[in-house]
């Protein structure tokens, strides 16, 4: 242990609960078709959308085609979007993941229908990393950036500093309780952001 | 047994890479991995928490978010207002009433109102009845014609689903196979469908089935049907491979 301590305001460690009132509001007017409220919501899960459609394609024109469907499909779709089944954020995963699906899907087509003269199912090309853990990945990336810089952190310590709780507690001078607190909550979030994700699979 | 492990000590395992053994407090958590080995219910908490690590580990400290570029917004708006053009009734105000369409502001701080949008919400009324499923709206429409006799799906053994699939012209992408199946099992991957030679050697890819158990794929005219009569539906796992997992849900035949 060489590095100078991060030294982390206590002040700084709150839940993210406007994060969440956010949403919901944004939630609200999507379902009321208020279109301020759908630009806001591009504007808040554009740069995820379009990160995770990058990612799964590997292809700049494709995947803003995707982003594209995504938020259209959503502003369309409004009137099924259900709150108590989930989050806005996780509905806009599960329709990501179907667009990129269809588009991965009309790949392997037209890769058959070039191939369609041999008999023989031809080779197809397909993705390298599963669509979901590309998704996860990308959700949980835009998860730890919108946590309190505190919380951020210690988990950023955790996760890639490698540092044990107690470690982190002696490098942040926090009191090793409110480090496992926060530890703890800050990957509860994520797992549940994931998880709400993965429902709409 | 023993209580079960505390939620602290369960996140400290999450995230031990367990190629080091270098933590310092391993025999601490030597009691918490005992009750490990015997709770089904703790591994099931580690194993989630350690798909939460494993993602963030793989996404790095920094990993960059990628805004989409300015044109997609502007796309978007212009797909609203040439796809969904309003839609009048005696009880739907005029599309264009000014004070409704300077509320849309643009993502990044430009005035460019829509009047689509607006025209949009004034009809939110309309495209918010019914009972259809949300999907239903994003395909693009299409008339179907020459819709020929369904076929039964029949469920494959260890299975009960079943369903139809039928052939029909499609105004928008020519030959299409048009599938539903229901009592679908509940999966971790997707369906796929596949058109059959009689052995059940040779397939073709034709498609995934939508959430709902319903699809409309295209069947291009290169595809010899006659050839490939049988329609299965499979189990297909995210894992890079193309080829039929093996695993048939249902499967019935076209012909006949
Ligand atoms: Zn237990």
């Amino acid at each position: 242990m060489s590095a100078t301590p991060v030294k982390v305001p206590a002040s700084a460690l709150y839940a993210p609960v406007e994060e969440t009132r956010e949403s919901e509001r944004l939630a609200q007017g999507l379902l009321l078709g208020d279109e301020q409220v759908f630009a806001a919501i591009y504007r808040r899960w554009g740069a995820m959308v379009h990160t995770m459609a990058t990612r799964t394609l590997g292809d700049a024109k494709e995947a803003e085609d995707v982003t594209q469907q995504v938020f259209l499909a959503a502003w369309r779709g409004r009137a099924g979007f259900r709150p108590e089944r989930g989050p806005l954020g996780a509905w806009l995963v599960g329709i990501t993941r179907r667009k990129v699906v269809d588009a991965l899907a009309a790949r392997t087509r037209r890769a058959r229908i070039a191939g369609a003269a041999a008999a023989e199912m031809p080779a197809v090309e397909r993705w390298e990393a599963t669509p979901e853990a590309v998704l996860d990945r990308v959700l949980v990336a835009d998860e730890l950036r919108r946590l309190p810089p505190a919380q951020r952190e210690i988990l950023a310590l955790a996760f890639y500093g490698d540092l044990t709780q107690v470690q982190i507690a002696q490098r942040t001078g926090l009191p090793l309780g409110t480090v496992k607190s926060h530890a703890r909550r800050g990957m509860h979030l994520l797992r549940r952001r994931v998880e709400e994700a993965r429902l709409r699979y | 047994m023993a209580d079960h492990v505390d939620p602290a000590d369960l996140a400290e395992i999450a995230l031990d890479r367990g190629d080091n053994g270098g933590r310092g407090n391993s025999a601490r958590l030597a009691g918490p991995r005992l009750h490990l080995a015997v709770c089904p219910e703790c591994r099931g908490e580690l194993k989630a928490l350690r798909a939460v690590v494993r993602a963030a580990r793989s996404a790095g400290p920094g990993d960059p978010m990628t805004e989409p570029p300015d044109r997609v917004w502007r796309s978007i708006q212009r797909e609203l207002e040439t796809a969904d053009p309003p839609r009048g009734t005696p009880s739907c105000q005029p599309p264009a009433a000014p004070t409704v369409t300077s509320s849309l502001r643009p993502p990044w701080g430009g005035h460019r109102p829509s009047r689509a949008l607006a025209a949009l919400t004034l009809a939110v009324g309309l495209a918010t009845g019914g009972g259809v499923a949300w999907w239903a709206h994003e395909s693009r429409p299409q008339t179907l014609q020459n819709v020929g006799a369904p076929h039964r799906l029949a469920p494959r053994p260890g299975h009960s689903a079943s369903g139809t699939a039928l052939l029909a012209d499609s105004s928008a992408e020519g030959r299409v196979l048009q599938i539903t199946v229901h009592n679908l099992p509940d999966i971790k991957g997707y369906f796929e469908v596949w058109l059959m030679d009689p052995a059940g050697r040779r397939l073709i890819p034709v498609g995934a089935l939508g959430e709902d158990g319903r699809s409309t794929l295209p069947v291009p005219h290169v595809v010899d049907l006659p050839a490939y009569p049988v329609v299965d539906v499979s189990v297909q796992m995210y894992d890079g491979k193309p080829a039929h997992s093996g695993h048939s849900v249902v499967r019935g035949t076209l012909v006949g």
